[in-house]
């Protein structure tokens, strides 16, 4: 005999029951209508009344790079909101002994209930989320806007909210197995989004508060808070996918966030399934959890309340804030619990070893006799050693050596700044390395110049730690920079005008326009073809208006690399122009080695004030150049064929361009103020042999490498065309040219 | 057939039941009394499935129950605490039933609402504490369920309504074989309607028997001796309970009418007359006989 079985009775079989899961889906319907609603007055509502302005018109661009932008960012908010309202209506029935007894008699599985939940959350939200989509595009079209680019920013925005929807309904969901009351449900979803950002957040303060010179920002970066949190990952995602600014969203994140939906549901429909329904109306139903959750929270309920009270002042306050802290938070979270606050004080054992626990770490940190973070510092033989303030390199072991015993000297020498933990000395950090030095503060009263370096370690994890040294007597720190000097390795960054420049790209900026602000920057590469690119480079070039100069004050400083300063206009006027590309290049590779890092390669946005003609040459290459619909160029555009002239595309040429020559030298010798001039043709060729880059950093130039006495003005052309730069002579050739210089 | 085997649920420190073993035979009614906190409830949540024992298991009909999604087509069960969907009427339950349970008989729904005199379309949250344990009882009927457990059912409904509700499941066991296993704390609601009785205590099954067999065993008798009867005479008897006031005995005693009759009649005495006893007494003196004092433990 043939059993011919329906496909609900196939269901049926498997645990899943199609009637009872479509019956909760319907009975969904007060979720699906309050998420439509949020929906509609936040996504076809405002284009209509953006559209419909009379006084104002909505351009294209407008609506486009920002308007929609601006939606999906509402949008993802929303379904995050979405996720959480749902999961725990949907769980809504496993928190309550009444109703878990109804439904758990039910002749259903714990499957068909689950299965139920999350088919009655992803409909009622995709349900609504679809609607307001197509209405919004039905808005979009209306106002003749709809064009595949707008569409395409609309589906991603889309796609985005949906995977995070889903990425928080997991979250939701596994809180709402876990807990036994939706009040708890919900607070459970804030502590799992939350408290990995929290407690991290907490041992950076400590960290930064114990260890005088811990560099909080090298380790709380939003990268590192991106991957404790979906919510930094989400707004990423929104961010980076509809572009309201450039972010970075990895496809790491993505598959991170993959794993965690599938883990969670996966994971919450087994602990569900050994879910005690006798637990359900308490707030945790697994007392293990239950400790656990409130020993992580009590952690930074302690330490913040510390560190407010701490900010009294003095020690005693502190210690009464963590007191106050862990008692107060044990007694809420025990009341919460517990749904009394007779029970405020069950487990207040348990307390007591906590605090002593936190106490006797907290001095031990703090009295530097656990110093676990230095101990993490791996071996010299497994970093690569530099000591680099990106200018000058050090590699060789010896040299580092010598920097390391010098540095420990100037803990006795710190003057201002926070004060070297008396327990600490840099030379007994036996597995620290001297990694890098950066001077940030000069002061040219030699009475009281002082230099503020960073010594940065790096722990086996590859976590960085810097310490900041204040005000080093500068007598001190020359020392350090005799030996750099000395260093084989060592090479002088010296980045001579004539550069050559291996690489010059030019790509167009897709939505860049700095008519309105920086705000509406996009910076999504859409390299054009060489050809294409070549010429428009050329183009650039041998616009009459660039400059291959900045003013500072009443000097014009030469500056080849710093080309997007090379406009000789106000703030208004420069904000005014329109950016329509970027310039990328990159030096040989030759002189990539010698170079100092700032100027291997570099990017420079393109600005025209006569825009017009420059846009007229522009490709379009497909659908997506339309974007750039606020010029209002149809597809006629010029094609490059009509190019007549092409100029080259190397910095090189550029340079050559100018056709300027130096015309003269001017030495100030800053301690007698005595002003040399030189014209002669030799003594400015052996002048320039013994300077210093034109353009290179002033910051360090007088502890250096150059000569601190004297300062070298370079003029090129004559009269009013003149453009004089500003360097220094190298200190260790200063006697090479005494004699003109005297 | 219901098999209970060793049966143990423990809630954090509290043993509920402690290898609870019983069979209920189908067709029976099954009264399960016991004071509060018996571990009636638990054991009625352990077999539709709701809880899962520590230990020990629950059959019905060779199965178990526990996540048995079809064999619990077969079981309705009724709360002590009503459940229904929010903001619902009877219809919108009835539609909820009828998706769960493919037995659900909308006739028999409709004529039941009917006879309860229930407005199907008025809010259950409008109704009164009585008419939502009636609500749930006609929907639980309405599925024709094989096997109902029903947690203090009785309690709450008036006396024409709990005679209505008794003689429904009457009705049910007589036509369709349903097996009722009724959890009460009050034995008088059972005694008219159960054939069977177990009792909880503690998280124990004390006693488990035939309400028939019981009262067939055991009988109260009072009656008035000649002046010339020894007491004594009566020893042949096995008394549970003796009183007297005056020359009038009032006796309990275990033992069919003929065996009774075979000792009292010879003695040719002044009055005598059997009473028949409330279940309440039997369980007295049963529970008397095996040392517990009754009144703690049923009230």
């Amino acid at each position: 005999m043939t059993l011919k079985m329906s496909f609900s009775d196939r269901m049926s079989s498997r645990g899943v029951s199609i009637s009872y899961v479509s019956f909760t889906i319907k009975r969904m319907w007060p979720a699906g209508l309050l998420f439509f609603i949020i929906f509609f007055f936040t996504m076809p509502v405002p284009a209509v009344l953006s559209l419909s302005s009379i006084s104002d018109p909505i351009t294209y661009t407008d609506y486009y790079s920002s308007f929609i932008p601006t939606i999906n960012g509402i949008f993802m908010f929303t379904s995050v909101f979405s996720a959480v309202f749902a999961g725990c209506y949907a769980l809504r029935y496993l928190q309550s002994r009444v109703s878990i007894n109804f439904y758990h008699s039910l002749p259903e599985t714990r499957l068909s209930h689950y299965t139920s939940a999350l088919a009655a959350s992803t409909i009622s939200y995709i349900l609504s989320a679809v609607i307001n989509e197509l209405l919004l595009i039905i808005v979009t079209a209306s106002a003749g806007f709809l064009k595949h680019e707008m569409f395409s920013l609309i589906f991603r925005g889309f796609g985005a909210c949906a995977f995070y929807f889903f990425v928080f309904l997991s979250i939701t969901i596994f809180a709402g197995i876990l807990t036994g009351l939706t009040s708890i449900q919900f607070l459970m979803t804030g502590y799992l989004v939350g408290i990995l950002p929290v407690i991290y957040g907490c041992v950076m303060l400590i960290l930064d508060d114990v260890f005088n010179y811990f560099d909080i920002s090298s380790l709380s970066s939003m990268n590192v808070y991106a991957w404790l949190t979906p919510i930094v990952r989400a707004t990423r995602a929104i961010d980076s996918i509809t572009g309201i600014r450039k972010s970075e969203y990895r496809l790491s994140y993505f598959i991170f966030d993959l794993l965690i939906i599938i883990g969670l549901f996966i994971g919450s429909y087994y602990i569900y399934k050994n879910r005690k329904s006798e637990r359900s109306g308490t707030p945790i139903i697994f007392p293990r959890v239950a400790s656990f959750i409130k020993y992580t929270l009590l952690f930074p309920a302690t330490y913040i309340l510390g560190f407010i009270f701490g900010e009294i002042g003095s020690y005693g306050w502190l210690y009464f804030g963590f007191a106050a802290g862990a008692l107060l938070s044990f007694m809420l979270i025990n009341t919460v619990f517990n749904r009394t606050a007779k029970a405020m004080f069950v487990g207040f054992k348990g307390l007591i070893i906590y605090f002593v626990l936190f106490i006797t770490i907290y001095i031990a940190i703090n009295a530097g006799t656990l110093r676990f973070i230095d101990y993490a510092v791996p071996q010299a033989s497994e970093i690569q050693i530099t000591a680099d303030n990106r200018l000058f390199t050090i590699k060789d072991k010896a040299t580092i050596e010598k920097i390391r015993d010098q540095m420990k000297d100037f803990n006795k020498d710190l003057k201002d700044g926070k004060a070297v933990p008396s327990n600490y000395d840099v030379s007994s950090v036996e597995k620290g390395l001297f990694y890098q030095i950066s001077v940030d503060k000069y002061n040219n009263d030699e009475a009281t110049r002082t230099v503020s370096p960073e010594v940065t370690y790096i722990n086996a994890a590859g976590m960085k730690m810097t310490y900041d040294y204040y005000g080093i007597n500068y007598s001190y720190f020359s020392e350090i920079f005799e030996l750099i000097r000395s260093s084989e390795n060592f090479a002088l960054q010296y980045i001579p005008s004539n550069t050559e420049v291996e690489e010059f790209t030019f790509y167009a900026v897709t939505t860049d326009n700095m008519l309105d602000d920086y705000g509406t920057s996009q910076h999504e590469k859409d390299h054009i073809d060489n050809e294409a690119g070549h010429n428009l480079s050329s183009i650039y070039l041998s616009y009459g208006l660039y400059k291959g100069y900045y003013e500072d004050g009443d000097y014009k400083h030469f500056d080849p690399i710093r080309l997007y300063g090379a406009f000789n206009v106000g703030d208004s006027e420069y904000f005014n122009r329109v950016s329509i590309g970027n310039i990328d290049y990159r030096v040989t590779a030759d002189t990539y080695g010698t170079s100092s890092y700032r100027y291997r390669s570099n990017t420079m946005p393109l600005y025209f004030d006569n825009i017009d003609s420059i846009l007229s040459l522009i490709p379009y290459k497909d659908e997506n150049s339309k974007i750039y619909g606020w010029y209002g160029y149809g597809d006629d555009r010029v094609n490059f064929s009509n190019v007549k002239k092409f100029l080259g595309s190397s910095l090189e040429d550029y340079l050559n361009k100018l056709s300027l020559d130096i015309g003269s030298i001017i030495i100030v010798n800053k301690t007698n103020e005595n002003m040399v001039t030189i014209t002669d043709k030799g003594d400015i060729a052996k002048i320039l042999a013994s300077c210093a880059s034109v353009g290179y950093p002033s910051i360090i130039s007088d502890f250096t490498v150059t000569h601190p006495d004297y300062v070298v003005f370079i003029n090129y052309g004559t009269g009013e065309q003149a453009i004089s730069c500003l360097t220094w002579l190298l200190a260790d050739r200063v006697g090479d040219i005494s004699d003109i210089i005297k | 057939m219901i098999r209970i085997k060793d049966v143990t649920k423990t809630f954090g420190a509290i043993k509920a039941l402690d290898g609870v073993s019983a069979e209920i035979s189908a067709g029976s009614i099954y009264g399960l009394i016991g004071s509060n906190g018996s571990g009636k409830s638990t054991l009625l949540r352990i077999m539709c499935g709701v809880f899962l024992a520590d230990s020990g298991y629950v059959e019905i009909d060779g199965e178990n129950v526990y996540e048995n999604s079809k064999l619990k087509q077969s079981i309705v069960y009724l709360s002590d605490e009503q459940f229904f969907l929010p903001h619902s009427t009877m219809n919108d339950m009835a539609q909820f039933y009828k998706s769960v349970y493919r037995s659900f008989d909308m006739v028999r729904f409709v004529k039941l609402t009917e006879v309860f005199g229930l407005d199907p379309n008025r809010k259950i949250a409008t109704f009164s504490k009585g008419m939502t344990k009636q609500a749930s009882i006609l929907l639980g009927l309405s599925v024709h369920p094989k096997y109902m457990f029903l947690d203090e059912t009785f309690d709450g409904l008036d006396p024409v309504v709990r005679q209505l509700v008794k003689r429904l499941i009457a009705e049910e066991v007589a036509e369709r074989k349903m097996t009722p296993v009724i959890a009460s704390h009050n034995l008088r609601e059972l005694e008219d309607i159960c054939d069977h009785v177990g009792l909880l205590h503690q998280g124990g099954i004390l006693f488990d028997r035939e309400l028939d067999d019981m009262k067939l065993n055991i009988h109260k008798l009072q009656l008035v001796l000649r002046e010339e009867t020894p007491i004594d005479a009566l020893s042949p008897l096995n008394i549970l309970d003796h009183s007297s006031r005056g020359r009038m005995h009032t006796i309990v005693c275990r033992g069919t009418t003929e065996e009774i009759d075979a000792v009292i009649l010879p003695l040719e005495p002044v009055y005598y007359e059997i009473i028949p006893l409330t279940l309440e007494e039997i369980f007295i003196s049963e529970m008397e006989e095996k040392g517990y004092d009754f009144k703690n433990v049923i009230f």
